[in-house]
């Protein structure tokens, strides 16, 4: 929703004053352009609907801004003063009405919420936690990473590729996606917050190709690499589907043993093939069924699980615990740089970026790190073989 | 015809040299080594089905698993 002159020449201006001059500026204001602008603080019972149609404006002395209505010959006299290096530093037509409709006394809507940090980092409590993943490692084995992308400009990222005859260049983006939610930035230049560990150290390991294809022999490989680089949680969004019934990997649930004796604890996505509003639950993928991996389902905004999401059944693998899955927000391959996806690939990257926030507050790792998990996972009213212990939590 | 299968070995040490001398026998049984993986006690490679069975029968060798073949959906597909 836009506005603008309304053909009685009056209009509503952004003003920006220089720093600490906003008192200054306001009573050049008053003084030059007749414009009175009203504390935000003093506002807090009047509606945003007649402040917005009201001659004067408000002032938001922190953020040094002020946002008012005026005449053309108020607003040509007030730019007169822009030349006199005085407090007004700029003032630009005001195209958004939201901002100022919404009463400062009342809570912040949920979509002026998601505008900060999305609803899975909030959903999770990361907003809230001190921990960033500072000195922690964390591996994502995925399709890569968009190497180049400005959100990860600064961080410290390794990245190698196990896939023949690819660099590890993300040609598919999904794994800039995951990479993002495990780590990506809490305060990005553009679009709300979506990573958890903002300060860990990126491990990419590309083990599926630009067409999203690989094998088992890649990702050990990239377990491998991992452990060797002690890394403290290994992140895969990833899984072959299984029939129910069918034993997990002995080889794979080896090798989860030895990761975790070195220190590194695997988290995987449990599985799509669910479609529950048909009445199917699928069980957990390979090689998330096995039972030294865990295993992450998806939860909705509601709380509720992801139609696709994997549960477990009788002699096949558990749901371990469940993240942020449906409709999550994260980086994408430039020039898009954003997008939105579904998918138990989705929750598990939020439960290896908790993991490592864990990591960074207790020092724990591998058995250790799982215990904590399933201990601060928040319960919730759902069945545990949906759910496992409930939603992962940042200290 | 030849029916080619990519494998996972799982082996019962870390020793590297000893690794080295499974991966040797394990290529006199026909497996085309892609890697050893000392961390994870596991060797990767490929081998022709037939020769399968007798893999398991180099000593130091725990279990032979064909291995799984993984497929994202496009970039385009909304659940990933």
């Amino acid at each position: 929703m836009t506005q603008q002159d309304d053909g009685s020449g009056v209009a509503r201006y952004l003003v920006l004053f220089e720093e600490d001059a906003a008192d200054e500026g306001t009573r050049a204001m008053t003084n030059v352009a007749g414009i009175r602008a009203v504390h935000s603080g003093e506002i807090a019972t009047q509606t945003g609907d007649g402040l917005t149609y009201l001659p004067g404006g408000v002032l938001w002395a922190d953020l040094g801004v002020a946002v008012v209505t005026a005449a053309t010959d108020q607003i040509n006299a007030l730019r007169g003063t822009l030349a006199n290096r005085g407090p007004i530093a700029m003032i630009e037509p005001d195209r958004m009405v939201y901002a100022i409709s919404t009463p400062a006394s009342h809570p912040a809507s949920i979509d002026s919420e998601e505008a900060t940090f999305t609803w899975g980092l909030r959903a999770i409590n990361a907003p809230a936690s001190a921990a960033s993943g500072a000195g922690v490692r964390i591996a994502v084995l995925d399709t890569g990473i968009d190497i180049d992308h400005p959100d990860f400009v600064d961080r410290e990222l390794v990245a190698r590729s196990f896939v023949d005859g690819e660099d590890a260049n993300d040609g598919h983006g999904h794994g800039t996606h995951v990479i993002g939610t495990a780590c990506g930035p809490r305060r990005p230049d553009l679009g709300p917050g979506y990573g958890v560990a903002s300060s860990a150290e990126i491990y990419a390991g590309k083990v599926l190709n630009n067409a999203g294809a690989g094998t088992d022999g890649d990702i050990l490989a990239g377990i491998a690499w991992a452990v060797q680089n002690g890394c403290t949680v290994v992140s895969m969004s990833l899984g072959a589907p299984v029939q129910p019934g069918q034993p997990p990997s002995v080889t794979f649930e080896r090798a989860a043993r030895r990761a975790m004796n070195k220190g590194t604890l695997i988290v995987a996505a449990a599985g799509n093939e669910s479609a529950r509003s048909d009445g199917l639950i699928a069980p957990v993928s390979h090689p998330a069924n096995c039972p030294t991996i865990m295993a992450i389902g998806a939860i909705d905004q509601e709380f509720k699980v992801g139609d696709f999401s994997a549960g477990t059944l009788p002699d096949s693998g558990a749901v371990d615990i469940v993240g942020p899955g449906v409709d999550v927000h994260s980086s994408w391959p430039m020039p898009q740089r954003h997008h939105t996806l579904s998918g138990t690939s989705m929750a598990t990257p939020h439960a290896a970026g908790v993991a490592a926030l864990t990591a960074e507050v207790h020092q724990g790792t591998a058995w250790e790190l799982w215990a904590r998990l399933s201990q601060s996972a928040a319960r919730l009213p759902l069945p545990s073989t949906d759910v496992g212990a409930g939603l992962v939590q940042a200290p | 015809m030849a029916s080619l299968r990519k494998v996972i070995v799982s082996v019962d040490t870390e020793e590297p040299e000893t690794m080295a001398d499974i991966a040797a026998q394990l290529s006199e049984h026909g497996l085309d080594v892609d890697s050893v993986l000392d961390t994870l006690s596991t060797i990767t490679g490929t081998c022709d089905e037939s020769n399968l069975g007798s893999l398991t029968t180099v000593p130091g060798v725990l279990d032979v698993e064909t291995q799984y073949t993984y497929q994202l959906p496009p970039p385009t597909g909304r659940v990933q």
